[in-house]
């Protein structure tokens, strides 16, 4: 099939295209890499997902080769057609995978799906050019120098990619830029060929208009990576803020409105009422002068509401860290509607303080402080849970004073719950844990600490829609599956709860 | 011809959407790499030291009387004084050159935090060592002693976990000793190091004394230890079979933090001190665990300071000590009015480097034939860099106190923003360590550098674990130390030079600096203070 006149008048075509085996094998090799980078990333154990994207690859790869017997006409075009297609798909790869990760049940086969054709498109394309360069080199040289090129591509892949790539340039704009060179090289033998090509100008404006696409997504890369974050969320994203703390979302869907803030569920409007009255009104029953109330964490004022119920309150300092949270709480109309405009009452004071450093510089003694942090799922936030922390709220109580702290799972995470226990009577607090069931977050708990005595004095409010007192000492008895249990007493150079706490919820959430 | 000019006209257009973001990319690109830190360089103050060298004689414009004249305020000249007055004596004086007492222990400060520019820790003290312990009771360090006289610290003052972590083969693990992707081989010769390390701690040799102990005159004399430091480190880690280059690496890197000096140069005695001198124990802390704070072991110095009010005569250059009649003579240039002042007094405590003493004015003979050219320091340059909170970190274990780079030419850094309590800092303060070797960066080579090559080897370095650093850098403060730490090299620590040098002159006299102990730790310089005024009082 001697096809292609033009290879006479110059080695430079011949040349080129043998330099076109050398892009593809980089660039299909990268793709694969990339694959299995993205999947270790994101489903773990490396080895297996490796091994079988390389496998799978290679096997793709038989494939195309197989399937190039079909291909008989128009081979330049065929090799055009298939490296715009390699340039569209690999480059595009990794914004693909890392926006269905999310988003699709079966991720995997989607994965092993894109894998397969590139493989399968780089498995054609070799045996296609082998064939379009067989009358312009004797077979042994042509043989040679395809695979001598496929081969040092491979090489300067696999040592590229881990060494500069990775680090330097990221996985989406690595996969990105191989794509754009796909497709310059698709271009590139589009010019020189331009005599032998069919519609010349319609694959002409394809490749073009692939590596625009291409080059822009390169560009807006980052912006390609934010969205696919805001994408992890299964409701409509109502709003989307990023504080200097954390990035605070909240979602919206026919039933419920959701906070989350660094991706973890705070409340959710359903069930929020059952959290809520459980954290403040059993500490508040046991205190008999209820005139200031401490509350730290809790900027979505939420607590609030359920303090403001008591009369006879004059005042609530909120101590919460971001500014950002405490304002949307205040001034959003839908967010401020849940807390029924608590934040705005007169009697609160609200300081956007570090919890820890406001306990510290504090001279003045509290009847009671609610403690409603995150979890301790990270060291910063350890410190808030240590014994040295406690110390100081220890001395900030007046004697018959007390507090209740949040205390995550004892059914998820019981070594965490107790060990925010244990580090309670470490410090010299008696305690009384008590826990309840949240639907949205399942089994939860708190732990009431006081210095010297604990009663249900007072009478709880008359509109609650979940706690009483009988129902409070229900929650005070703790079945076999949650018992309390020896643990490590969490301390600032220990940081033992952390540890806890990752090792239980790991187990929960992959 | 019109579609030509159409086509043409696209082309442009498409080109041109091209090629301007790429320019774009292309200048930032080049705009990364040749970075301009903000930031001044600063040193210990040699050019005022230096002065020493070539000092106009004045005439003396002020006199003073004391008992004791204290020169320096490194650990062992606030120690010494503590000690004076912890006795009772409170006539003395403490004259300093630097604007602000602490020697290796001074820190600097910015809105962000306090950063030490040397020394940065305190391991928890053994049981043997009374007087710390006192001491760190009295600064509020020890919290309480038990009924069975264990010790609980102040937690607030241990390290915060993660304490440190180690940049190994791509990733972050946790812990110094060399472990991910370490060969089975060499594992089991760092195990049998760290379990031989272990035993030997607590060995006593045959005068009933532990081997080896800190204050380190303190350790036994048995000479078949002793003679341990008649070899190098590594010569010994090779004779006994130790051929890891995991371990070399990890024995390697502790002399240098401690020592300032490396395996090839330290003895092996001093080596061996390294790992099996600390027996600490606390309620809640065992020997591995330090002590610090976010301006390191300045904190301390400021307690140690407190108690010593009033005696201070800061920005004094001492250059002269004198004999006359029963008295001695001090005199010092006071660089705030450049006009010299003098201190008669009786006794003397010189808490400077040898170094320094060599260029003393004297009319005392014995000041002159001291064995100064036996001394020999190591050069640091400690750098502050004040980073934004944004930093992308590499895989593995988080953020530590102290982070240390396998094979890498620095210590690593110390996350100074660590010991903060609050949650959550937008700006951090880390400090990195980088010693250098006289050989091949010489002193005077070491004080010409200016503030950007600094930066450069600095990023070269840590850009290894955080490509986009310099993006995040918003100070970078070197501070270059000349003469750190003195070099426990072979021979040192229990050869001649030191036995004569701290030997005092005709009871008026005295020398107390961690040079005359060999290891320039915090624990020998607070114990050459002690030491020093045992000896005046028994004498």
């Amino acid at each position: 099939m001697d096809s292609h006149p033009e290879f006479k008048r110059g080695i430079n075509k011949s040349t080129l295209l043998l330099l076109s085996v050398f892009v593809i094998a980089t660039c299909g090799l990268i793709y694969e890499l990339i694959a299995g980078t993205l999947a270790s990333y994101l489903l773990g154990d490396s080895v297996t997902q490796f091994s079988t994207i390389i496998g799978t690859y290679l096997f793709a790869m038989g494939i195309g080769s197989y399937l190039s017997r079909y291909v008989h006409r128009n081979l330049t075009l065929w090799f055009i057609k298939i490296e715009l297609m390699v340039g569209l798909v690999g480059g595009f790869s990794s914004i693909l995978l890392f926006v269905l990760f999310e988003q699709v049940v079966y991720f995997r086969l989607i994965l092993y799906a894109l894998v397969g054709l590139t493989g399968i498109l780089i498995g054609l394309e070799i045996p296609i050019l082998m064939r379009m360069l067989k009358d312009k080199f004797e077979f042994k040289d042509l043989v040679s120098e395809i695979f001598t090129f496929d081969y040092i591509g491979a090489l300067m892949a696999s040592l590229i990619f881990p060494l500069l790539f990775v680090p330097h340039v990221g996985l989406i704009r690595t996969s990105l830029f191989f794509g754009i060179i796909n497709t310059a090289v698709a271009l590139w033998v589009i010019y020189s060929f331009r005599n032998q090509v069919y519609w010349i100008k319609s694959i002409l404006t394809i490749a073009w208009s692939i590596l625009i696409l291409l080059v822009v997504s390169f560009v807006y890369a980052d912006t390609i990576q934010q969205y696919s974050e805001s994408l992890a969320f299964q409701d409509k994203v109502i709003l989307s803020k990023s504080s200097p703390y954390q990035r605070i979302v909240v979602t919206n869907n026919k039933k419920e409105l959701r906070l989350f803030l660094n991706g973890n569920l705070q409340f959710s409007t359903l069930d929020e009422y059952r959290y809520h009255e459980a954290l403040v009104h059993p500490l508040l029953s046991n205190i008999q002068k209820k005139d200031t109330i401490v509350i730290m964490g809790g900027g979505d004022g939420l607590a609030i509401r359920e303090l403001l119920k008591y009369p006879e309150i004059k005042k609530i300092y909120l101590i919460d860290l971001d500014k950002e949270v405490t304002r949307l709480f205040k001034t959003h109309p839908a967010l401020s509607k849940l807390n029924q405009q608590s934040l705005s009452d007169p009697r609160v004071e609200i300081k956007n303080e570090d919890a820890f450093i406001w306990a510290m510089n504090q001279t003045q003694k509290y009847q009671a402080i609610i403690i409603d942090f995150p979890d301790p799922s990270n060291y910063s936030l350890g410190k808030l849970y240590s014994y040295s922390f406690y110390k100081r709220i220890y001395e900030l109580l007046q004697p018959e004073g007390a507090i209740v702290i949040q205390s995550t799972s004892p059914y998820y995470a019981p070594n965490s719950f107790w060990c925010v226990n244990n580090t309670l009577t470490y410090t010299g607090f008696h305690t009384l844990p008590y826990h309840t069931y949240i639907p949205s977050f399942g089994e939860w708990g708190y732990i009431i600490a006081y210095k010297h005595s604990f009663n249900q004095r007072t009478p709880y409010p008359s509109n609650l829609k979940f706690i009483n007192k009988e129902l409070f000492i229900q929650m005070t008895y703790f079945p076999k599956d949650m018992e309390a249990r020896h643990t490590e007493v969490n301390k600032l150079n220990n940081q033992a709860l952390v540890h806890y706490f990752d090792e239980e919820w790991s187990k929960f959430i992959p | 011809m019109s579609t030509f000019n159409r086509r043409k006209f696209l082309g442009f257009i498409l080109l041109g959407m091209v090629s301007i973001p790429l320019i774009r990319a292309l200048i930032s690109w080049i705009k990364q790499t040749t970075p301009i830190l903000p930031g001044t360089l600063k040193t210990a103050s040699y050019k005022v030291g230096h002065l020493l060298w070539n000092m106009p004689l004045k005439k003396i414009s002020r006199i003073d009387q004391a008992d004791y004249v204290i020169v320096g305020s490194g650990i062992s000249a606030l120690s010494a004084a503590l000690a004076l007055k912890n006795q009772g004596d409170l006539n003395f004086k403490i004259l300093e050159l630097e604007e602000q007492a602490g020697g290796n222990s001074r820190y600097g400060s910015n809105a962000h935090g306090k950063f030490p520019l040397g020394a940065h820790y305190l391991p928890i003290p053994s049981p043997s060592m009374k007087e710390l312990i006192v001491f760190l009771k009295s600064a509020g360090v020890i919290e309480k002693e038990n009924e069975d006289g264990s010790l609980t610290y102040n937690e607030e003052y241990l390290c915060s976990a993660p304490e440190d972590r180690l940049f190994i083969h791509g990733k972050w693990q946790s812990g110094l000793i060399p472990d991910f992707g370490v060969p089975e081989n060499d594992r089991q010769q760092i195990k049998r190091f760290i379990d031989f390390t272990n035993a030997l701690k607590q060995q006593k040799g045959n005068d009933d004394k532990y081997l080896f102990d800190f204050p380190l005159d303190r350790s036994s004399s048995d000479e078949a230890f002793r003679k341990l430091d008649n070899v190098t480190m590594k010569e010994y880690l090779l004779a006994e079979g130790y051929t890891s280059d995991y371990l070399h690496w990890y024995v390697d890197y502790s002399c240098k933090d401690d020592y300032g000096t490396g395996i090839s140069d330290v003895s092996a005695w001093a080596g061996l001190h390294y790992f099996c001198a600390r027996r600490g124990t606390a309620t809640n802390g065992t020997a591995h665990d330090v002590l610090t704070w976010p301006e390191g072991n300045g904190w301390l110095v400021d307690k140690m300071r407190q108690q010593l009010e009033g005696h201070f005569i800061t920005q004094a250059l001492a250059y002269q000590v004198n004999e006359k009649n029963d008295l001695l003579e001090v005199d010092y240039l006071n660089v705030k009015t450049s006009q010299p002042q003098r201190i008669q007094c009786k006794k003397v405590i010189l808490c400077c480097p040898q170094f320094v003493i060599k260029h003393f004015r004297s009319n005392i003979p014995e000041l002159a034939q001291r064995p100064y050219n036996q001394f020999d320091y190591s050069s640091w340059m400690v750098a502050n860099i004040t980073v934004k909170n944004t930093l992308e970190e590499k895989s593995g274990a988080d953020l530590s106190w102290d982070n240390v780079l396998y094979n890498s030419p620095s210590l690593g850094y110390i996350n100074s923003s660590h010991q903060h309590l609050n949650r959550y800092q937008p700006v951090l303060n880390f400090t990195y360590y980088r010693l250098f070797d006289a050989q091949q960066y010489s002193r005077k080579k070491i004080l010409q550098t200016q503030h950007s090559e600094w930066a450069d080897l600095m990023l070269k370095d840590m850009r290894k674990v955080y490509p986009a650093l310099e993006k995040n850098i918003l100070n970078f403060e070197p501070f270059v130390w000349g003469h750190a730490m003195i070099k426990p090299v072979k021979h040192f620590i229990w050869g001649a030079a030191r036995k004569e040098a701290k030997k005092s002159i005709r009871g008026k006299i005295y020398f107390a600096h961690t040079d005359l102990s060999g290891i320039s730790t915090f624990e020998e310089g607070f114990y050459q203070g002690i030491q020093v005024v045992q000896s005046i009082s028994t004498s």
